[in-house]
């Protein structure tokens, strides 16, 4: 569906991107990686918001500028997500649904079913600057799935979103992800495990990784070890403290650790496997 | 489209600090209706009550550009850019519909604005075609695209400096600043600093180029008939610039790639081809301080040069003929062929005001060589060719000639007259009248947009005819009465009455003073009522009678325009003041409620004031600025004191000189008739020792 | 009592005082406005007038700049520029305007490039 080729992309003297290649098909994605990493600065070329220096993104093997159904397939929710706000939630989906093109006697049924999938329905008659950061940006992910995209690009959804609506966003999704591409891009990696099928994992403008989430988490395999704070010296070889936690008066440390060790190794985590990679610990 | 109007609308209508400033401005806009229409009500001057309507049209921009950047910002405040960029077209559209709810919010005033110009037209009653166009024009052009460039700009601002308020709000000070006269002092610093005009010229050029409002708030010059606003081509030139300009660079933000950069292309085009444009404006009516203004730009040129007086210069040759083939577009071009009388000259010299670029003289056997200084072209031996050929463009700051209007007064030297002429007199302070003693045949075609109006007979801009001087005028211009012409919408026209009663006015003078030779039969001359304005920088002009028609700034009645024929016939001297007051006299127009009629005038005091002051004239004959700035501390007080003694003495001596001679003497008619003379005479006998000599005799002969 | 009322009494002479002040200025056959050194344009006080009004003009030779001085009459709550002329050091500048109707009339001197380094007189008087 969506193809990314060689792409590079930098900002003055920093390049941001390094040669990124890409192949994205109908599922969902996670796009995971620290703060920095490039992963918005992607998303953006993908959307077509940004030209890339070098390389392109293609969409069904046509490069996206020239595509004449790419706009009409594309979901965005960008990091940032505003509306006006001297509108109604409706009256802003009534004014989304116009720039996409979406024909007039369909949009009362594609703004209910938006508002509905992020359970802002009643608040259709509300302004905007009455609602809530986390109403808004549910908002946002209804204007992206707005007209039925065939592409979906979140950069950051779930951010100032509470528990409750983080369970629905994933809801969402999973309601959505039929014959559809979403990417979603996120540093938080229970999302990705919770939503996606594959998951990408990006480092300083590089891919690190391209493949399901049980790829990443085998990554970890006999890698993780849960281990009484004094123990932790004898680990050997390279290791990453991941997480210090107490239990029952004592602290133990999650450790990464690249050598087999004499410990009992635990069931990795997505995030395991994913700091594994960061870290360098393969 | 229609909804992103209506949600653009809706965000204005619903954004108090943008919603409830622009009723406000509706509700004073409709107050200050009421101000223009009193003012119209109390002073009947339809000019000066547009002023006042114009006046404030930067604020009404300014407003403007405040409402569309503050409206169009919210997209950026609210972050939706982004994701509106990847919809198709999202953000033009969105632009579009904002462009469009902008242009509905502007609509209200600017129609408002139009209805109150309809209604006031109806309300004068003028009836004239011309005015109402104009003033539809000035609708379009002050009050429609003026808002529009406000709104085009707020908007680019937005799309280009996003929201950086604090660089858009000082550009828009700045902005406004430039549309108003605070310009005057700040332009003068380059001045100061460099002793040259050329960076004032340049940031005028500046300036007018952001002029969108040419009637700038702070101007206190008036707005001819004949012309009216400005509204030059070059003005909707400008009016279009800051529109798509603008519009190019909204549309930079809106597209990518190819597009973008073929909308950059296209705005540097549009900068480039407005500039070019602009530059060769041509003759405008520059109305403010600057050194190439209406008024200050001749007496700016003639005082900084050494003068030379050519008056009684002899041409030694007259032109017979004159054909002229001018075209009025931008400014005059002009073909001009003469015949002159004499052709075995060496030398042959003409004026042409500095303002013309003369391209080429040239005969029948082809170019002649001519040397330009200034006003003055000077011509080698024709070898006995009689006709000569001058092509030349070119503009004068106060007589302009463009497609709005043309003023060109057959004194003025903007086609060659024969020899050296003055065309400014610095003592008068105004133009030099120059009109031959001689008429010549005129043969003259002009191709402009206007209907001129020309002192000669002809049709459909051709005339031919005799006469000493060549008057075009054309604007809003007209034949008010038969073979009178002046601009319809002044309140005081001129009447063939007026002119019979001048000429009758002045022949019982001219027996009265014993000097019937003097006599002047113009009762039944065309007559043209000139703009008011040629009087602006110039005493000379009330009044010019040539061979076959007159120019007059006005003519209200009879009496006062014999008073300025006369005025015109006279020659101030030295004392200009002086003149006046003969004249005053002479019309029996002396005010005698003044304390000076209280007491009859004691002449031997006359005679003391007059011998003071013609010591401290002769110690101080010889005085200069050179001399001044070499003078102590002590020598300048006391220069000081004696320069505002003579002054105030002068004033005196005038008032009383004038009083006794023309009003109590008992040989007040002879007396008048002496003065008639002196002023009429070329001799540089001074005033004063005139005034002294008929005070003694009349003393002495009292005594006898 | 008596200082309430005195002070109404004062307050009213004044009163009549700057209305016959302002009655006289406005009526007067001609008034005159003098430019110091270290002052900006000066205007003179108005007079009224039907037929036009006379002007006179001096720029003294102590004055460093030339001085412009403008005939100008009110159109109720502004002025008009009805002639100007520009008046070299040390010489003088005179005209007249016949612009009929009551109208009220004035002159003002205004130092070139903004100066404030001329010395001058100005005078409006009727027609």
């Amino acid at each position: 569906m969506i193809t990314v080729n060689n792409l590079s992309k930098s900002f003055g003297r920093k390049e941001v991107l390094h040669s990124v290649n890409l192949r994205l098909d109908a599922k969902v994605y996670g796009l995971l990686g620290a703060n920095g990493a490039g992963k918005t600065t992607l998303i953006r070329c993908m959307a077509g918001l940004y030209e890339p220096q070098q390389g392109e993104v293609l969409y069904h093997n046509e490069p996206i500028h020239k595509s004449k159904s790419f706009h009409q397939d594309l979901g965005y929710l960008p990091q940032a997500f505003g509306m006006f706000r001297e509108l109604t939630l409706y009256e802003m989906m009534e004014y989304i649904c116009s720039l996409k093109g979406i024909p007039r006697s369909k949009c009362t049924s594609e703004i209910t079913k938006a508002l509905t999938s992020v359970n802002l329905e009643d608040k259709a008659g509300d302004r905007i600057k009455t609602l809530s950061g986390g109403m808004v940006r549910r908002a946002g992910i209804a204007q992206a799935i707005l007209g039925d995209p065939k592409v979906i690009l979140l950069d950051e959804p779930t951010a100032g979103l509470d528990p409750s609506e983080r369970a629905r966003f994933k809801n969402t999704v999973s309601e959505l992800k039929q014959d559809r591409m979403i990417l979603i891009s996120t540093h938080i990696v229970e999302d990705v495990d919770a939503c996606c099928n594959s998951v990408i994992v990006i480092d300083e403008g590089r891919v690190l990784f391209n493949g399901s989430c049980e790829e990443l988490r085998n990554i970890a395999l006999n890698k993780v070890y849960n281990i009484n704070e004094a123990d932790s010296d004898r680990i050997t070889g390279e290791k990453f403290i991941l997480k210090v936690s107490e239990m029952e008066g004592k602290i133990y440390h999650r450790i990464l650790a690249k050598e087999k060790q004499a410990y009992e190794s635990e069931k990795p985590t997505l995030e395991d496997g994913y700091m594994c990679l960061v870290k360098g610990i393969v | 489209m229609k909804k992103l109007y209506q949600a653009s609308l809706l965000v204005f209508l619903r954004s108090k600090n943008l919603s409830m400033p622009y009723f406000v401005l509706l509700a004073l806009t409709l107050a200050y209706f009421g101000f223009c229409f009193n003012n119209y009500l109390q002073y009947r001057e339809i000019f000066s009550t547009l002023i006042w309507l114009v006046r404030p049209c930067i604020f009404f921009i300014v407003f403007f550009i405040y409402l569309s950047y503050e409206l169009t910002i919210k997209m950026y405040d609210h972050n939706m850019v982004e994701y509106l960029t990847t919809y198709k077209h999202g953000l033009w559209k969105t632009y579009a519909a904002i462009i469009v709810c902008l242009l509905t919010i502007i609509a209200l005033p600017s129609i408002m604005f139009f209805v109150f110009i309809l209604f006031i037209y109806c309300y004068i009653d003028v009836q004239y075609l011309p005015f109402l166009i104009h003033l539809m024009k000035l609708s379009v052009l002050y009050f429609g695209l003026s808002f529009v460039t406000g709104i085009m700009l707020g908007t680019a601002m937005a799309a280009k400096l996003k929201t950086k308020r604090l660089v858009v709000y000082s550009l828009t000070v700045i902005f406004m600043l430039l549309n108003t006269t605070f310009t005057d002092v700040p332009f003068r610093v380059p001045y100061l600093l460099f002793n040259s005009y050329r960076t004032e010229r340049m940031l005028y050029y500046f300036k007018d180029f952001l002029t969108v409002v040419p009637h700038e708030l702070g101007n206190n010059f008036s707005v001819v008939p004949i012309y009216g606003f400005p509204m030059e081509p070059v003005r909707w030139i400008l009016a279009g610039f800051w529109i798509l300009f603008p519009l190019t660079l909204i549309l930079t933000e809106c597209f990518n790639r190819k597009t973008k950069k073929a909308l950059m292309a296209t705005s540097c085009l549009i900068v480039l081809l407005g500039a070019g444009l602009f530059s060769v404006r041509g003759s405008v009516l520059l109305m403010d301080m600057r050194v190439d203004s209406y008024p200050f730009a001749d007496p700016f040129y003639y005082q900084d040069r050494p003068r030379e007086d050519y008056s009684g210069y002899e041409a030694g040759f007259m032109i017979e003929e004159y054909k002229m083939d001018l075209t009025i577009s931008n400014e005059l071009h002009a073909e001009v062929e003469v015949t002159i009388d004499n052709p075995d000259l060496d030398r042959y010299e003409f004026t042409l005001y500095h303002g013309y670029i003369l391209k080429s003289v040239r005969t029948e056997d082809g170019e002649l060589p001519f040397t330009r200084q200034g006003d003055y072209i000077s011509i080698g031996s024709l070898n006995g060719a009689d006709r000569l050929t001058f092509k030349y463009y070119g503009k004068s700051p106060k007589y302009y000639a463009n497609r709005q209007a043309i003023a060109l007064p057959g004194y003025f030297a903007y086609y060659p007259k024969p020899g050296r002429m003055n065309i400014w007199d610095p003592e008068r302070y105004g133009y030099v009248i120059n009109t031959s003693p001689n008429e010549s045949i005129y043969t003259v075609h002009i191709r402009s947009n206007l209907e001129v109006f020309c002192n000669l007979a002809g049709s459909d801009n051709s005339f031919h005819g005799k006469s000493n001087g060549l008057s075009l005028l054309a604007g809003m211009y007209d034949e008010v009465a038969e073979n009178i012409y002046a601009e319809p919408v002044r309140e005081d026209l001129p009447q063939r009455a007026y002119i019979r009663e001048a000429e009758e006015i002045l022949i019982d003078l001219f027996h009265r003073l014993e000097r019937p030779e003097a006599i002047l039969h113009f009762a039944d001359k065309k007559f043209f009522q000139v703009p008011r304005s040629f009087t602006l920088n110039s005493n000379t002009e009330h009044v010019v009678v040539m061979s076959d028609h007159i120019t007059a700034d006005s003519c209200n009645n009879g009496p006062e325009l014999a008073k300025s024929i006369m005025e015109s016939i006279l020659k101030p001297k030295s004392s200009i003041r002086f003149m006046w007051e003969y004249l005053d006299y002479l019309f029996n127009r002396q005010d005698e409620t003044d304390p000076l009629f209280q007491n009859s005038v004691d002449l031997n005091i006359l005679l003391q004031e007059i011998d003071e002051l013609q010591f401290l004239a002769a110690k101080y004959s010889d005085m200069d600025r050179e001399k001044y700035l070499n003078m102590n501390e002590q020598e300048r007080k006391a220069y000081n004191a004696a320069q505002n003694r003579m002054l105030d003495t002068n004033v005196k001596v005038d008032d009383k000189a004038a009083k006794y001679l023309f009003y109590e003497s008992p040989r007040k008619e002879e007396n008048l008739r002496i003065f008639f003379d002196f002023f009429t005479s070329e001799s540089d006998e001074d005033y004063l020792e005139l005034v002294e000599k008929i005070v003694r005799e009349e003393l002495e002969h009292d005594h006898s | 009592m008596d200082k309430r009322l005195s002070r109404k009494m004062l307050i009213s002479l004044m009163m009549i005082m700057l209305i016959s002040v302002l009655a006289t200025s406005a009526y007067a056959a001609s008034q005159t406005v003098y430019i110091n050194k270290g002052d900006g344009p000066v205007q003179s006080a108005s007079i009224s007038a039907t037929n036009g009004a006379n002007y006179n003009g001096w720029n003294y030779s102590d004055s460093e700049h030339k001085l412009y001085i403008t005939l100008q009459w009110s159109t109720g709550s502004g002025w008009v520029d009805e002639r100007v002329s520009l008046m070299d050091i040390g010489s003088s500048a005179s005209g007249y305007s016949t612009l009929s109707g009551t109208r009220l009339w004035r002159v003002q001197l205004n130092p070139q490039y903004a100066y404030s380094d001329c010395h001058g007189k100005g005078t409006v008087s009727n027609r």
